[in-house]
């Protein structure tokens, strides 16, 4: 940590801070705005960025509470956001939770074993993820449709379906967890048997441990992943009450009428359980877990 | 009871084949250390004992119990990693408890026989860190300590001692004879270092690329090493070598002629050699002698090395391969350029035949 630093460094430092205050500016403008929008009275894209009144119906709405507007006139919550909420935390988080379980082991599988056609799978594997899943929509859903003959809470119209679908997303978490596998030394694992752990023993108490940091990024990308998820998600749910709510925002905007205030409400909603996940995660993605181990 | 015993065990990556039929008995209690130059398997060897690495073929008992499927946990082996090999994420003394807590020790005993083993090793003081807040030395002496503190039946070591200062090396070498005496386990330990290797060992076995060179005690291998690669191996500095031509044998002594003419006696059964067939003179460096005339050789000396309690003295002379060095009095006064004759005393030289097979000494002044 204590470097000794030459003279130039504070300055450095200073113009470092500067670029990244400009960087942070630029990227959050946009949530800025949408901010704005959604605490502007009425629905309207354009307008100032500050906004001259500002007004809850808008959130008030999101939050299933009626509004009673200025001209008197009660504005009735058209959609149930709160649900469609709850569903996208559903449906991401048991979808993540799997990717995770599914992925480490895979992950562990491809990292440490040895089996016949290992590096065919592990290219293919990458291969397969390379194309966009919409190109791959109809069969989706006819797929879907297919295992809803069979197993109804896994077919069209079922959040678990849905997680299904979400769950085919391995390839590039398998990839990541793998590598990461690779940086811990395989003797850790060997002094854990040697010690007279299992091999579970070994997984639990040992390997666990240090790739926390890893699991957590992994749930994460995977959370965030589901809760933004649009072209699936769209065709494989269809009822108001099932939307998940990235897909149910999409409702406030019908060609005849654009309501931007609701939909920024919402929108900005959507984000919120990804930030709680992420201040959670946070806690756990120390780095440096590997070090200290062995020799060099 | 917990002899180990290897029958022709091999042992492949691949299809290159590091270890070539290990054949070894070793007794229940024994200390056993493993010698030989680096890359030559040692590793290998105690790896596939702790079964770490899977038996290509030939097979392995601990304690009588054939062991070439036993996992590793159930062979009931300890195993300090020459890499270290701590678990980052736990303090020094998890690191050291982790494998009492797998049996089911209970806590009070846990931490005493941790704390024993931390006063031994002295590192009393940093059992709350974690090993990335250690020196190497440090860590080696944890990773030691997560060894010795389980009491198992067959200790195996590999260079637990390589990041210690000399001071500190002593001091554990000592701990681990102590060790070994109070819990008369069975111990196999790889090291490069010969005093190590010389001190610890009931019985040193020499590797090289993957067989066994010599199996024998520190002073067997000494004074009757089978061969010119055991005889260049034990012992520090090593043996000088210089080549010569037979010219009379006898069950006694033999006779060579070096390459600038000069006849040097050996006392060696050198029944089997042929007159006229190349063979190669070995001498320690400490055996050399400077005031008997008869049985010299004469060379020039190209380095001294004023070491303090004695002078070491290169020689260049026709016939060895590499310079030859001698150790002398501390008082030796040559000078480089200058031209000695230093004193072979028969009894004190070694004899190899083309093949490098030694001839038997008959005597060890
Ligand atoms: N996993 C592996 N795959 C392929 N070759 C290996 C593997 N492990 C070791 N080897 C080879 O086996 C040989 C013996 O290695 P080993 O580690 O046993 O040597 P060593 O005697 O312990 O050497 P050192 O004294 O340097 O530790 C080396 O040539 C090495 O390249
Ligand atoms: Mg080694």
């Amino acid at each position: 940590m204590a470097v000794v630093l030459d003279k130039s460094h504070r300055w450095r430092v200073v113009l470092a801070h500067i670029a990244i205050i400009g960087f942070i500016c630029l990227i959050m403008f946009p949530f800025l705005m949408i901010f704005s929008i959604s605490i502007r009275p009425g629905n309207f894209a354009t307008g100032s960025f500050i906004p001259q009144t500002i007004s809850l119906e808008h959130w008030a709405l999101a939050f299933g509470f009626s509004y009673q507007g200025a001209d008197g006139a009660l504005l009735e919550p058209q959609f149930p956001v709160l649900l469609w909420l709850w569903n996208s935390v559903k449906v991401a988080s048991l979808s993540a939770l799997i990717l995770v379980v599914l992925s480490t082991t895979c992950a562990y599988a491809f990292a440490r074993m040895k089996f016949l056609f290992k590096n065919y799978m592990l290219n293919g594997l990458l291969l397969l993820q390379m194309f966009p899943s919409v190109l791959a929509l109809v069969a989706i859903y006819t797929i879907f449709d297919r295992i809803g003959n069979y197993v109804p809470w896994l077919g069209i119209e079922s959040h678990g379906g849905l997680i299904l679908a979400y769950t085919g997303g391995i390839a590039v978490y398998i990839w990541l967890i793998k590598g990461y596998f690779e940086t811990v030394p395989v003797e850790i694992e060997e002094a854990a048997k040697v010690d007279g752990a299992t091999a579970f023993q070994a997984f639990r108490y040992v390997l666990l441990p240090i790739i926390v940091p890893i699991l957590m990024v992994v749930f994460l990308l995977a959370f965030i992943g589901a809760i933004n998820e649009y072209p699936v998600a769209s065709i494989l749910l269809k009822s108001t009450d099932n939307l998940t709510l990235a897909v149910g925002v999409k409702n406030y905007l019908y060609p005849q009428k654009y309501l931007w205030g609701d939909f920024a409400a919402a929108a900005i909603l959507s984000g919120l359980p990804i930030t709680v996940v992420f201040l959670f995660a946070q806690k756990w993605m120390i780095s440096g877990l590997t070090t200290g181990g062995v020799k060099g | 009871m917990s002899e180990v015993v290897l029958r022709g065990i091999r042992k492949s990556f691949g299809n290159i084949e590091i270890l070539h039929g290990i054949d070894l008995d070793i007794k229940d209690g024994e200390f056993v250390v493993f010698v030989g130059p680096s890359g030559c398997g040692k590793s290998t060897l105690l790896r596939a004992i702790a079964g770490l690495e899977d038996i290509t073929s030939g097979e392995l008992f601990i304690g009588g119990k054939h062991c070439n499927d036993i996992p590793p946990s159930k062979r009931g082996v300890a195993m300090v990693f020459q890499s270290y090999a701590l678990y980052p994420h736990m303090t020094v003394a998890e690191n050291m408890a982790f494998g009492l807590k797998l049996a089911g020790m209970d806590k009070h005993q846990m931490k005493e026989a941790v704390d024993r083993a931390a006063k031994i090793l002295r590192i009393e003081p940093l059992m709350e860190r974690k090993p990335k807040e250690l020196s190497g030395g440090q860590r080696q002496r944890v990773a030691i300590g997560r060894a010795i503190v389980r009491k198992p039946e067959v200790f195996l070591f590999d260079e637990p001692l390589s990041n210690l200062d000399a001071a500190l090396r002593v001091q554990m070498r000592i701990e681990i004879t102590k060790l070994h005496r109070d819990l008369s386990s069975t111990m196999i330990y790889v090291t490069h270092d010969q005093v190590e290797a010389m001190t610890l060992a009931d019985r040193i076995v020499v590797l090289s690329y993957g067989n066994v060179e010599q199996v024998g005690s520190p002073l067997e291998l000494y004074h009757h090493p089978r061969n010119l690669f055991v005889a260049g191996f034990i012992g520090s500095p090593k043996m000088n070598f210089i080549e010569g031509k037979l010219v009379a044998a006898s069950d006694e002594s033999a006779t060579v002629q070096l390459a600038d003419g000069s006849m040097i006696v050996t006392a060696v059964d050198a029944r089997e050699g042929v007159p006229g067939a190349k063979v190669t003179v070995g001498i320690r460096p400490e055996h050399w002698a400077f005031d008997t005339s008869g049985n010299t050789l004469s060379g020039e000396v190209i380095a001294v090395e004023h070491l303090g309690e004695a002078t070491m003295l290169y020689l260049q002379a026709q016939g060895a391969l590499e310079p030859l060095v001698v150790r002398a009095d501390a008082t030796h006064d040559a000078k480089v350029g200058e031209k000695i004759s230093v004193h072979l005393p028969p009894g004190r030289c070694y004899l190899f035949n083309e093949a490098g097979a030694a001839f038997r000494r008959v005597k060890t002044e």
